[in-house]
Formats: C-alpha cells, sequence, structure tokens
C-alpha cells in the first residue's frame, strides 16, 4: 500500500511539475499569438480605423478589396527577389557548414565569424547598410571607382534594388542556416563515410548520397524558416527606403500592410492582408513537406 | 536538497517577473509634498476653486504626453518643475513617445487617453467632442492664437490648440549663393534657373530632396504649402471636393517644377538614394544651396555647424502670399481626472511660447514677435501671411479610402517618362473623381 501511493505520488509530482513549467509558456502563447490571430481574423472582416470602439462589418468585401488591388501584383514580385536570396542563403549554408565540418586550420575562428552578423541588432545592420547603399557615398562605390568601375545604383527603381534588400538579410541570417546544417551534419555516423571511402566514393558521392539525405529533415527545417522569413521581410525596406521606395519598388508584402495600416487607417483591410499571408505561408509549408517526403519515399 | 534549489529558482525567477507589474508606468520623482498633497488631493471630489475667484487652486495630477522624446527629459522637465513650484501642491509630467502615433491611439482604443496630448490625422473633426473637453474657458481666441478656427469641433467649441506654427519658404545656405556670385534672393522664376545654373557652374547642388526619405517633398505636394502661395484662399483645398482633378494645373505646378529641376541636373546626383541625414550635412556644409520647406528646417543645419548667419529663407519665386500651417493640435481628455489643472497647464506653456521654445519652434500665439533670423527674412519679404484652415473631414476621409496620397504621386512623377507620368496623374485623378461623390462631393 505505502509503495503505491509512493509511485502515485510521484507521478502527480511529475504532473504537476510539468504543468506548472508549461503553463506560463502556454499562457504567453495564448495571449500573444492565439489572442491576437483571434482578433486578427475578426478585424478582417471589418472597415476599421484602429479607434473607433465599433467595429463595422463588411464581409469579404477587405479580401476581395486585396486580391483585387493591381499593386499586389508588383509587391509578389517583389517577394520573388527574397524568395531567392532565401534559396541562395539555405545553400550557402549549407556549403558553408560541410566545408567547415572538415578538419581546417581556424575553422572555430570562421564559424564564430560567419555566425557573428546573427547577434547582432538588426536596426543597426540595416542603418549600416543604408550608408553602403548609398550612391555618392557609399565606400563600395568609392572602391570600385578607384579600380576604375562604375558606381552601382543599389538602390533603383528596378527589381534588383529587391535582390539588394535581400542580401541584408542574407549576410546577416547566413550564420544561422550554417550553425543549424552543422548540428545536422554532426549527427551523421562517420562510419558511413569511412564505408564509402573504402568503395571508392569521391567528395561529390559523399554529399550526395550519405550527407544530403541524412539531413533531409534539417533542410525542410531551414527552407519551412527561410520562406516564413523571406515573405515577412519588412525591416531592410522599411528603414532604408521609407515611403516604399521609388515609385514602390521595394514594397514588400509587410511594408504595404503596415502603410495601409498605419497611413491609411485601414486596419481591416490591413488584417485581411495579414490572414492571407498566414494561409499563404501554411500551404507553401504543407506543399514543401510533400514534395520532400515523396522524395524519401 | 536538490528540488528545495529547484523552487527556490522557481521562486526567485517568478518574484523578479511580477516585480515589473507592480510598478505604475509614471515615476513620481522629487516632491514629497505633492506626495502628501496628493494623498489629501485624491480625496478632495472637485476641482473648484477655493478661496479667491482669481486664482483658484489647483490640484492633482496630470501628464502631457509629447513627442518630443529628444527634449521630455531635459527643457520639458525643466518646464515642468517651473510650474510645479508656481503651483505646489500639483504634479505635471511630460511623457515622451516616440511611435506617437501607434501608441496613443491603442491607448485611445482602450479609453487610456493622456491627460493632454495631440490630436492624431485618424480623429476626424466629429468625434472630438467623444474624446475631449472644450477649452473655451481657458482664454484662447481667434484674435491672440494662430489657427484657433482649426481647433474648433463640429459644435463651434474650441478643442484643441497648435503647439507651434510653421511658415513655408525656400531655405539657402548664404555662403554657397555668396560663392556663385548671386547677390539676391531670387523672386521670379527666371531668376531662380538663372541662380541655379550659377550654383551648378559652380559645383554647388542647388536644391536637395532627399528623396529616399519620400517624406522631404511634402511642401511641394499640398494645397496648404503650395497653392495656397499662389491663390491665398485658406479654403482653397476644400474646394477640391467638388472638382474631379485633384491635381491641377497649380498642383502640377510643382510637379513640372520637381521634374524640370531633375531634367536639367539641379538635384542631387542620384535623388532616389539620396538620404536625409547625408542632406543635412550637405546643406551644412554649403554643398546644397536650397531646400524649400518650413521654419523648423533652418534649425538643422545651424545644429550641424552652420552658422546662424549664413542660413536665410526667401519665398518661393513668384508666389504672392506665405503660408503658415500649424503644427500638432494639443487637446484635453473629456476622461482627465484634473480638469483645471490640464487647463491651467496648458494655458502656461502655451501663454509665452514656452512650450514651442523649448521644442525650437515658433510660438503660435499671435503677436509674439521672437523669431528666428531665417524666418525673419523671409517675413521681411513682405508677402501677406496666410493661414489654412483645417482640411475638411470628407477629403480626408476620401483621400485615405481611396488610398490616394499625392507626396508619393509627386515622388514617382519625378522619375517616370513623360507617358508614365501623365498616366499616372490621370489615374490619381480618376480615383478622385469617383471617390469624392462618395463623400459628399457635388456631381
Amino acid at each position: 500500500m505505502r509503495s503505491m501511493s509512493a509511485g502515485k505520488r510521484m507521478d502527480l509530482e511529475k504532473n504537476i511539475t510539468i504543468v506548472s513549467f508549461l503553463l506560463v509558456p502556454f499562457l504567453l502563447l495564448l495571449l500573444f499569438s492565439y489572442y491576437p490571430a483571434v482578433k486578427l481574423f475578426q478585424f478582417s472582416f471589418a472597415e476599421w480605423n484602429g479607434i473607433d470602439p465599433q467595429l463595422k462589418y463588411v464581409g469579404f468585401d477587405n479580401y476581395a478589396e486585396v486580391l483585387s488591388d493591381p499593386s499586389m501584383r508588383q509587391v509578389a514580385i517583389h517577394m520573388i527577389a527574397y524568395i531567392l536570396m532565401m534559396l541562395v542563403q539555405v545553400a550557402l549554408g549549407l556549403y558553408l557548414a560541410i566545408v567547415l565540418d572538415g578538419a581546417i586550420k581556424g575553422r572555430k575562428l570562421f564559424r564564430a565569424a560567419i555566425f557573428m552578423p546573427y547577434i547582432l541588432n538588426t536596426v543597426a545592420v540595416v542603418y549600416i547598410f543604408n550608408y553602403l547603399y548609398s550612391y555618392e557615398h557609399s565606400p563600395i562605390n568609392a572602391l570600385l571607382n578607384v579600380i576604375g568601375l562604375d558606381s552601382i545604383r543599389f538602390i533603383n527603381e528596378g527589381f534588383s534594388v529587391n535582390l539588394y534588400m535581400a542580401l541584408i538579410g542574407m549576410w546577416q541570417y547566413v550564420g544561422f542556416n550554417m550553425v543549424i546544417f552543422l548540428a545536422g551534419l554532426q549527427s551523421i555516423p562517420q562510419e558511413q563515410y569511412e564505408a564509402a571511402k573504402i568503395d571508392g566514393a569521391n567528395l561529390y558521392h559523399k554529399i550526395r548520397f550519405i550527407t544530403l539525405p541524412s539531413i533531409k529533415r534539417t533542410i525542410s527545417i531551414s527552407l519551412m524558416l527561410g520562406i516564413n522569413g523571406a515573405l515577412q521581410a519588412y525591416v531592410q525596406a522599411l528603414l532604408i527606403t521609407p515611403g516604399g521606395g521609388p515609385n514602390f519598388a521595394t514594397e514588400t508584402f509587410i511594408t504595404k500592410t503596415l502603410r495601409v495600416a498605419q497611413f491609411y487607417q485601414k486596419f481591416g483591410k490591413a488584417s485581411a492582408m495579414g490572414v492571407l499571408m498566414f494561409l499563404f505561408i501554411i500551404l507553401i509549408i504543407v506543399l514543401q513537406n510533400r514534395l520532400l517526403k515523396e522524395r524519401t519515399d | 536538497m536538490k528540488k528545495f534549489h529547484a523552487w527556490l529558482i522557481i521562486g526567485l525567477v517568478l518574484a523578479v517577473t511580477l516585480s515589473g507589474c507592480g510598478k505604475s508606468g509614471s515615476s513620481n520623482e522629487g516632491a514629497s509634498p505633492s506626495d502628501a498633497a496628493q494623498a489629501s488631493g485624491e480625496g478632495a471630489s472637485s476641482e473648484k476653486a477655493e478661496g479667491t475667484p482669481e486664482q483658484p487652486k489647483l490640484e492633482g495630477k496630470i501628464v502631457f504626453a509629447t513627442n518630443y522624446t529628444n527634449i521630455a527629459d531635459t527643457k520639458l522637465k525643466d518646464l515642468a518643475e517651473q510650474f510645479m513650484s508656481e503651483h505646489p501642491g500639483t504634479t505635471v509630467e511630460f511623457e515622451g513617445i516616440k511611435d506617437y502615433d501607434s501608441v496613443v491611439s491603442t491607448r485611445m482604443a482602450a479609453g487610456e487617453l493622456p491627460d493632454i496630448s495631440y490630436v492624431m490625422p485618424s480623429i476626424s473633426r466629429d468625434v472630438w467632442s467623444q474624446y475631449y473637453l472644450p477649452i473655451d474657458d481657458v482664454g484662447f481666441t481667434n484674435d491672440n492664437l494662430y489657427f484657433y478656427t482649426a481647433g474648433l469641433g463640429m459644435d463651434n467649441k474650441l478643442y484643441s490648440v497648435t503647439d507651434s506654427i510653421t511658415f513655408t519658404g525656400i531655405t539657402y545656405n548664404k555662403k554657397s549663393f555668396a560663392e556663385a556670385g548671386i547677390t539676391s534672393t531670387p523672386k521670379t522664376m527666371d531668376e531662380f534657373w538663372s541662380a541655379a545654373e550659377k550654383l551648378k557652374q559652380k559645383g554647388i547642388t542647388p536644391m536637395g530632396t532627399a528623396l529616399k526619405e519620400a517624406w522631404t517633398t511634402y511642401t511641394f505636394g499640398g494645397y496648404d504649402t503650395w497653392g495656397i502661395q499662389f491663390t491665398g484662399d485658406p479654403e482653397l483645398k476644400n474646394t477640391y471636393i467638388d472638382k474631379d482633378d485633384y491635381i491641377d494645373e497649380l498642383q502640377l505646378k510643382a510637379f513640372d517644377f520637381l521634374r524640370e529641376m531633375q531634367k536639367k541636373g539641379y538635384f542631387e546626383k542620384d535623388i532616389i538614394s539620396a538620404g536625409w541625414d547625408q542632406f543635412k550635412k550637405d546643406m551644412a556644409a554649403g554643398k546644397i544651396a536650397m531646400y524649400y520647406s518650413q521654419s523648423w528646417f533652418p534649425s538643422q543645419p545651424v545644429e550641424l555647424g552652420a552658422k546662424v548667419e549664413d542660413i536665410g529663407t526667401f519665398p518661393f519665386p513668384d508666389t504672392k502670399y506665405i503660408s503658415a500651417t500649424n503644427s500638432k493640435m494639443y487637446a484635453i481628455s473629456k476622461d482627465t481626472k484634473s480638469p483645471e489643472l490640464a487647463k491651467a497647464f496648458l494655458e502656461w506653456l502655451w501663454v509665452d511660447g514656452k512650450y514651442a521654445s523649448a521644442a525650437s519652434s515658433l510660438s503660435p500665439m499671435k503677436n509674439s514677435g521672437n523669431y528666428d533670423p531665417a524666418t525673419e527674412e523671409l517675413l521681411a519679404s513682405g508677402l501677406p501671411v496666410i493661414e489654412a484652415t483645417a482640411t475638411s473631414d470628407n477629403i480626408t476621409k476620401a483621400l485615405t479610402k481611396a488610398e490616394l496620397d499625392i507626396v508619393s504621386t509627386m515622388n514617382g512623377y519625378i522619375l517616370k517618362s513623360d507617358e508614365d507620368a501623365a498616366q499616372a496623374v490621370k489615374q490619381f485623378n480618376e480615383k478622385w473623381a469617383k471617390i469624392r461623390l462618395e463623400f459628399g462631393g457635388a456631381k
């Protein structure tokens, strides 16, 4: 009898411990993530200026307005630049991880140096690039001019300005991808590589048949985080080109949402944009998972 | 033992986290007499005048929310302390808020408007009486305050007062002009083009735009700061609700001026990457000669090293009037617990332009004189000053509903090809023609 109650007591204690540790994060999650999300859905069906105590419900009007807005097509094109850079970032992170996983002199120093930008304050980084991207006063252009090349117009009205904006994010976050991949790589047993070496495999074979398949899950996670980050990019465009850039050349989905909400006081429409972005990201992730799953099966 | 340590750590973490909840937003530093007075003041149910009718005893606590975060803890705090020493038993505080519009909007939606705050653009005049207190008894009149009528609600009661007045004109660096051999400020467009060419020949950028920031050309885009200088009609802007072309010949004058300047190379080498900080430095150093702006601007190149006597302002060539616009309109919250104190503090801050001069802006009181040299030079041109009336709510609502922004359209106009530029104006006007009918425009 005594041993049973001791066991039950231990179970109870264990459960109390688990619940009490999870309680605070769960409450915070409800308060700061789920509750605002529910409110977002609610606002997306209303016309609201952000201050009125009353909401005026308008059904799907906001969604219709967003989807029929011709400037959204332009924004979608800009987001492609961010997605492209993100793919480069993931690939580069993987490449650096593979290179720095091997026994190279100073690899710890390289890893630290490449990871360092990740811990910098994003706003500070963007301000540095704001200076670097100036046409007349950029040190990069000064250097190019010294060696006889023309200055680059980083901030321009074309598509490339978005690539330059996305480049800032890539510079800052490639170290993070590298670290994630390093962790994945280090979980691959060395014996597999040795066995492959005995069988006559070269570096290309090793990567293609051992490394990549083993870190499929890590690649999938990196892409998922990357897509989420790319589609929600806004800090660079907002700080370097407030107002959306020349003829809105740097407008991203989020900067447009912010403009619709704060400048035009159309919180309902902005909420609808937020919901659409949420659904779109879910769709992409589901598709991506399906694609990658098929490959492994 | 291990378990005890674990619970101790949990307890400490919770205690530290929850201790942050106990503190209220504002800190009550300094005056212990005011603490004691507040304790007794809170007991008093009314703010009615006691003792002599001329000097009602003020008590209570109010917070003045300002967007001037750079002086909230310095010059403004000094002002608060000065007021409190003149009226012992009161507590007045300045709260500097950085992202003012979104923070105060949120508080407003939660019913926690600060005692004194400025009326945000999103609050249309028809709802002022729901959020703010009428302040007709404070003593402001059309004779002593600029933009008095802009602060009247729909019921003709005074709700808000502008914190400063600002005049529009071209600020210029006199040293750059002297270097280029320009002996007097241009009064006609011909004189202007010739002056610009002289500056360009000397390697000085005639005019700056800092176009990357997007807002910097705002003085060109709008009837208050552009059109009104040609027509002198304070109601000009509000007539557009009945016109199909929001961007008409008068406004296109500004649009085309900017395009012409860009074509002739009279702006920065690459305007779309021209940033504000670099622009100010160049203006202070005389590398950029002119900037079309308002009276808040001349102090900025001076702060960056230009001599006060080297910066001046002149009216835009060919204009007949000098436009004056209001700044932030401050109002008292309807739910304030100390309305008499709030009114007294507002009056005290406004009467000698104390608040305006702390913020290096111009006092909103009429006949206050005491303007900075650049503004004095502008006013010495002799052109009459014209105050624009407030934009009517239906125009603001129509523009925001159709997402029409004249400044961004204008900035795009500078860069587009001739066809695209004309097309952009046509599209803007088409959208305007449609939306104005929804907001009471005549057919």
